[in-house]
């Protein structure tokens, strides 16, 4: 009897390489021995008739793998197509379980977006401030000085004559630059805005390998004590105040009666310190001689193979004896280099990570949550899934449909947050 | 001179077991005595090639298989074309004639 297609598969009956062997066998004896018969009807011997018989057939055994390969490659088939239906049937099942009980679904669905949301948008942040590099060329290779002050801490507050000192004397960097920053009233176009202004020392688009966006940074004819004033803004200020335009070069800034002319543009998201819209030359302006006039911040970008530490020793060297020439003309005893971006995340790097470890915390409770409530939804779907054993599911057929509700569930949590 | 059919054109096989089996169910024996007959001994088939397209045009769904008996009481399987099998005839066949139509004109021209 022939059994349709399917139902073999349906009651796991065997499908074995040795049938598909007996049954072809069973076929080729019998088409020859219909031709020796034929053969031997006509006359012919019956051992010649065999030979022409086996003759005409062909290769046997070559017939046999060629079946077989139709026949494995068929049975993968199967079972892809039998995996997948089941995995519709489950996913359809799941939506269906999900429409029954709107009110547990929707408490598992918010239960994990609350937790989800919580921590990717924890997550995002912690990413973009401590894993991400800075946004400059190179950006390990710039540093912040420190200074240790009379206490023994350190700050990064230096005076005039020691970064003059300190610059004229490391070795350590390829370019050096001293800044101080504040928010100052700025007039342009008849409107007054209070604008985050620094003033930069000669070297500090060097140390963060910036290139204007527009226009130029300051000539060294801007550099000098008393020059006309010249300011570079950012690109954010330049789109807001002038909306991009190139007329923007050669245009004036006031701050109270002094007359700034921009000379050029910062290239976008790259401003430093955080937010700053007006830029100066520092040299404009006299120089202190106080060594305990601490009015300054100093940044610097390591020489070519120049490493961390190396630095850390010059300039430790040189402030020492600074501190043993001027003695209590000067506060500073000894210092130290650190990578920007450390002196930039180092005081909220403990805080970050106590808030990314809080809300995976959440998340994990709000996942435990979704198990209880499942598990108490569970008790009451004993007897289905009862009756899914009882008619013959697998342990793993029942873990795959169990599964895609829970991850119909996850996802819509995931939609939800 | 008789042709091995497996020499011709691939997929020549394939139609001809199908065409054949329009006349009802038949076990592989009497399908190659048909075609033998039929094309006036000028095509003979290598009766393994003759099972490799059965088993091949089975996967594929145009022809099922069942066992059963032959006139001479003995177990056979037994090869009939399902509704598949018919479509897939009358679309190789058309192509067929139109192959066979172009071949035939350049080979008439002088």
């Amino acid at each position: 009897m022939r059994i349709p297609r399917g139902v073999r598969r349906v009651f796991r009956l065997p499908t074995t390489r040795e049938r598909l062997v007996r049954e072809l066998d069973d076929e080729v004896r019998f088409h020859i021995e219909t031709r020796v018969e034929r053969l031997v009807a006509r006359g012919m011997p019956r051992d010649d008739a065999y030979t022409e018989a086996m003759r005409r057939f062909g290769d046997v055994d070559e017939l046999r793998s060629y079946c077989q390969t139709i026949e494995v490659t068929h049975m993968q088939r199967m079972e892809l197509r039998e995996r997948i239906g089941g995995l519709a049937q489950d996913l359809r099942y799941a939506l269906r379980q999900i429409h029954k009980a709107p009110a547990f679904s929707a408490i598992a669905a918010l239960t994990l977006a609350l937790g989800i949301g919580a921590t990717t948008s924890i997550f995002s942040v912690v990413s973009g401030v401590l894993l991400k590099p800075l946004p400059f060329r190179e950006p390990d290779r710039i540093v912040q000085l420190l200074g240790q002050d009379a206490k023994g801490n350190l700050q990064g507050r230096y005076t005039d004559p020691t970064f003059d000192d300190v610059a004229a004397q490391s070795h350590s960097f390829s370019a050096l630059a001293e800044y101080q920053f504040g928010v100052s009233t700025i007039q342009v176009g008849g409107e007054a805005y209070p604008l985050k202004t620094a003033s930069v020392s000669r070297g500090y688009f060097d140390v963060f390998g910036l290139t204007p966006a527009a226009g130029r940074f300051f000539a060294p004819d801007e550099q000098v004590l008393n020059a006309s004033p010249a300011a570079v803004i950012s690109y954010d200020f330049w789109q807001r105040q002038f909306g991009g335009a190139k007329s923007a070069i050669g245009a004036s800034l006031f701050r109270g009666s002094q007359r700034l002319i921009i000379v050029g543009v910062l290239p976008p998201h790259l401003e430093y310190p955080a937010g700053v819209d007006v830029l100066t030359p520092r040299e404009t302006r006299p120089k202190s001689t106080s060594r305990t006039a601490y009015n300054w911040l100093a940044v610097a970008r390591l020489a070519p193979g120049v490493s961390l530490p190396k630095a850390q020793v010059d300039l430790s060297t040189i402030l020492k004896r600074l501190k043993a020439t001027y003695g209590d003309y000067t506060w500073t005893s000894d210092g130290t280099v650190v990578p920007l971006r450390d002196r930039i995340v180092g005081p909220i790097k403990p805080m970050l990570l106590l808030i990314l470890a809080a809300s995976l915390v959440l998340l994990l409770i709000a996942c435990a949550n979704v198990a209880n409530l499942l598990v108490a939804r569970m008790a009451s779907r004993e007897g289905e899934i009862a009756v899914r054993l009882a008619l013959g599911a697998g342990r793993g057929r029942l873990a795959q449909q169990l599964l895609a509700e829970s991850s119909i569930l996850a996802l819509l949590g995931c939609v939800g947050c | 001179m008789p042709r091995d059919a497996s020499d011709l054109l691939h997929g020549t096989l394939d139609v001809l077991v199908l065409k054949t089996l329009t006349w009802g169910p038949m076990h592989g024996y009497a399908i190659a005595e048909w075609i033998e007959e039929r094309g006036d001994g000028e095509l003979v088939i290598v009766d393994a090639a003759l099972y490799k397209a059965l088993h091949r045009l089975e996967d594929a769904g145009a022809i099922e298989s069942e066992w059963g008996y032959s006139e001479n009481n003995r177990r056979a399987k037994y090869y009939a074309l399902t509704t598949r099998g018919r479509a897939q005839l009358r679309a190789e066949a058309a192509t067929w004639r139109r192959y066979a139509t172009a071949v035939g004109r350049i080979l008439g021209s002088t």
